[in-house]
């Protein structure tokens, strides 16, 4: 399915699967479709975590909740996948799979959207937000050099 | 310790059709009882890994026909399953649980005129829904997870492409001598290098192949296993290393794994450094965990991988054997039955053409997850405690 990708650099299409929210997820998805990356955040050591994460790491027993983050990241690292990891992404290829720590700590698996050759080890990118016609909109890590790009 | 590895049973692998995984794994133990010289009612234990599907599991006791086993479960670490199974086993008939255990891994993924690739990407779930539907829309998988911490090493180390098709060519050199490798045609740098992209920077020749097939081994005590039909394989140490999600920056992923923790362990059991292990049986889902492996374990400094290995030192006439059947890249893919196999092969000196020759001390690991577990077995023809 053609999706619409909205970041701060301006706007592009992709292709990929239709994803959709559960009770556990409604308040990240419905955060994303706003254009807010939300994060896993204890209010005992204000640590961070990445979303899935129930309890902190560090205090015990202690519950996280939900709090939007910055929106910010560099790459930790990538891969350039030219077998479609699923096959919604076969108009794609080849789709960049990254690791991006983002600026309050947590890694997350996100697609890349830009040019391969921005690709490097602590390039900054920002996280824009895809929004499809159908299913929920989802974080995509967005090289700002080539954002613009469609 | 005091166990052995007294049987191995290895059914036809590779592009076998057909048959079920059950059926692969029934003939396995089958194959495995009667290589120790034992017959099925003699087995009373049964490990089996469940493997990629779940298709094989405790119900393979009425397969076959065994009665008042005193050891039954099924075993799951992904790619490290087997080693898991074999100190389980070596644990139990160690303690007196159990006098003789088989461990059996079957997989029968692989369709006729189907791609290697298309026999998983078939039957691969798709999170859709919730927090797991994140991995999915970012186009994660398992070739991809492998790609992007083999590029973080090549990154931070300056690991290069060709570093890691040395292994592949110095797996295929020793596929060439195995009677039992699906590839056994020449490979050269140039080919490696030359082969189509699957995950950048993974090439066709980085990847396993996939296979039909099964294997076992069956674990007896050390004192029963000198009167058995073949020579003993000992079990003198193992160790797990389970490092955790890369989830944050306190993450070593692609650069440091489970590898560390686990074989440090099993050669201290063993009680024998890195310096006394003649032969390595790497679990290679892709070449790239060779490489960081051979650096976990201590063959050598951590980012001195790529240059280890490209010299020809873990090929056939080289200092320090590794993968000596082809491994996953060159010969069949059984998950850690691969290493295990070959493993037993070699320490019992009937690796015919491939023989290596020294083999007092065999290593012997297992990855699985995206290096999210790992196993290591120390394996040797000499009993534990004893000098040679």
């Amino acid at each position: 399915m053609v999706t619409r990708v909205h970041s701060s650099a301006g706007r592009t299409t992709i292709n990929g699967p239709t994803v959709t929210a559960d009770d556990a997820s409604a308040d990240f998805f419905d955060a994303a479709a706003a254009g807010t990356l939300m994060l896993r955040w204890c209010s005992s050591c204000d640590g961070w975590a990445a979303p899935g994460t129930d309890w902190c790491p560090q205090c015990p027993g202690q519950e996280l909740q939900w709090r939007a983050a910055a929106g910010t990241g560099e790459l930790v690292t990538w891969a350039v996948a030219h077998n479609a990891p699923h096959p919604a992404f076969a108009d794609d290829l080849p789709i960049v799979s990254a690791i991006v720590e983002v600026r309050e700590g947590p890694w997350l698996n996100l697609r890349v959207i830009g040019s391969t050759s921005a690709l490097s080890v602590g390039a900054a990118v920002e996280i824009g937000f895809a929004h499809p016609d159908e299913g929920a909109s989802y974080p995509v890590a967005v090289l700002p050099s080539d954002g613009g790009a469609s | 310790m005091d166990a052995a590895i007294v049987g191995l049973g290895l059914t036809d692998v590779g592009k076998v059709y057909g048959r079920t995984a059950p059926d692969f794994a029934a003939d396995a133990v089958r194959r495995a009882v009667a290589d120790a010289g034992l017959g099925l009612g003699d087995l009373d234990g049964l490990l089996v890994s469940t493997g990629t599907t779940g298709d094989v599991d405790v119900s393979l006791q009425q397969r076959l026909g065994l009665r008042d086993l005193r050891l039954l479960a099924s075993v799951q670490a992904f790619g490290a399953t087997a080693g898991a199974m074999v100190a389980q086993a070596a644990l139990a008939v160690s303690t007196g649980v159990a006098s003789a255990v088989a461990c059996v891994f079957a997989d029968a993924p692989r369709r006729p005129k189907e791609s290697a690739g298309a026999a998983y990407a078939a039957r691969r779930r798709y999170p859709l829904a919730g927090l797991g539907a994140l991995r999915t829309m970012a186009g994660a998988n398992p070739t991809v997870g492998y790609a992007m911490a083999a590029r973080r090493h090549m990154e931070t180390y300056g690991t290069t492409s060709e570093q890691l098709g040395a292994i592949a060519v110095a797996q295929r050199q020793w596929a060439m001598m195995n009677p039992l490798a699906e590839q056994r045609s020449p490979l050269t740098l140039a080919d490696h290098q030359g082969s189509r992209l699957v995950a950048e920077p993974l090439h066709l020749y980085d990847c396993c192949l996939v296979s039909n097939g099964g294997a076992a081994v069956v674990v007896t005590s050390a004192a029963r296993a000198a009167d058995l039909a073949q020579p003993p394989v000992h079990v003198l140490g193992f160790g797990f290393g389970h490092p955790g999600g890369a989830t944050d920056r306190s993450s070593q992923f692609g650069l440091r794994t489970g590898a560390a923790i686990a074989g440090p362990a099993a050669l201290r059991m063993a009680g024998v450094s890195v310096d006394d292990v003649d032969l390595l049986e790497i679990y290679d889902c892709y070449t790239y965990t060779v490489l960081v492996t051979l650096e976990d374990y201590g063959f050598c400094e951590k980012g001195d991988g790529g240059v280890f290995v490209s010299d020809g030192r873990t090929a056939p006439g080289g200092s320090l054997p590794v993968n000596t059947g082809g491994g996953q890249l060159s010969s069949y893919y059984l998950w850690g039955m691969t290493p295990l196999t070959e493993a037993v092969i070699q320490v019992r000196g009937q690796a015919g053409d491939r023989q290596v020759a020294k083999r007092d001390v065999a290593m012997v690991s297992g990855n699985g997850g995206v290096l999210d577990h790992h196993a290591s077995l120390v394996l040797s023809p000499h009993r534990g405690g004893s000098r040679w």
